[in-house]
């Protein structure tokens, strides 16, 4: 069996399921993540993704999306709660 | 010191995802660092933006090498320097990196009176070093002019305290804005207040300034 291949880590890469443990749970957790992302209303998956994936501040989403920035953070804490209840169920 | 100001759910999330920019994310960070339940929460967003960016990320990762998330690691490095908690007393952590050798001679620019400020320059890169960072110092029950924010803007204290409509923030609190605030914060009637300011919006931040060397009546 060939070692395990060390990888390296940095920043927000670190905790990256895909670079580190591809344990059990993990895997539950990313699938269970998914499913709520999956369900979050369109206007809320939209920061989400804009932020995690595309990297922009919340005022370039603002500016991109044409909302207030108020807006913008309601709507990442929303989603938030959504994601961090389903990952709590979890433990 | 205990802390009752925290950073807004959406702006460790924004720090989590590596999205906050340079400014802001030093003085996030900074606080982050002395502050366990910030600390905390941020630890469970980044588990949580693990799976997050595996659930919406496949595309990406099947691409040749997800650059841009290496690119866009500015806060990652702050992040570094949290597992260290920095002591009350003390410049958090990832403020004195940024200040490097200048942290032990600060040289204070006169603003107007009472309000002293130092303009912290930035590393890297003009897209990466946007915004303003500068270190403010206000004589005891100074009032600052009122004034409005367009983008976020975050103000940690580093020693005294100032009161607004929102509150008072002491050593260690952070006032985390977004544009929908007007305020006129009134620095401690004792100590005074001795902050740092992240910006977004230099531009704003100036007209900020312009209103405070304006003369004033009453004052």
């Amino acid at each position: 069996m060939p070692a395990k291949k060390a990888v390296p880590q940095r920043g927000f890469l670190r905790s990256h399921a895909i670079y580190g443990s591809t344990g059990c749970v993990e895997r539950y957790r990313g699938r269970s993540v998914q499913a709520v992302l999956a369900s979050l209303p369109a206007d809320q998956h939209a920061v989400v993704t804009l932020s995690y994936l595309d990297g922009l501040s919340h005022s370039e989403i603002a500016g991109k999306l044409g909302l207030p920035l108020g807006t913008v953070k309601s709507r990442m804490r929303l989603a938030y709660q959504k994601i961090r209840e389903a990952v709590e169920d979890l433990k | 010191m205990t802390i009752t100001h925290h950073l807004d759910d959406s702006t460790l999330m924004s720090l989590a995802a590596g999205s906050l920019s340079q400014t802001l994310a030093v003085v996030a960070m900074s606080h982050v660092s002395a502050c366990p339940q910030c600390a905390h929460e941020l630890r469970r967003m980044e588990a949580v933006g693990a799976a997050l960016f595996a659930a919406i990320a496949p595309a990406v990762l099947a691409a040749p090498a997800p650059v841009h998330a290496l690119a866009r690691d500015e806060a990652g490095e702050y992040r570094a320097a949290v597992a260290a908690v920095s002591p009350p007393g003390d410049i958090p952590e990832p403020l004195a990196r940024i200040l490097g050798p200048h942290v032990n001679n600060i040289v204070w620019q006169r603003l107007g009176p009472g309000v002293w400020h130092y303009k912290i320059a930035l590393s890297g890169d003009a897209a990466r070093a946007s915004g303003d960072l500068r270190l403010l110092k206000i004589s005891p029950g100074r009032r600052m002019p009122d004034h409005g924010h367009r983008g976020s803007e975050l103000t940690l204290i580093l020693d005294g305290a100032y009161s607004d409509k929102t509150g008072t923030y002491r050593t260690g609190d952070i006032a985390d804005l977004g544009d929908d605030l007007e305020h006129r914060p009134v620095a401690d009637a004792e100590h005074g207040c001795i902050c740092v300011v992240a910006s977004e919006q230099p531009a704003r931040y100036k007209a900020m300034i312009q209103k405070l060397i304006q003369p004033l009546t009453g004052l």
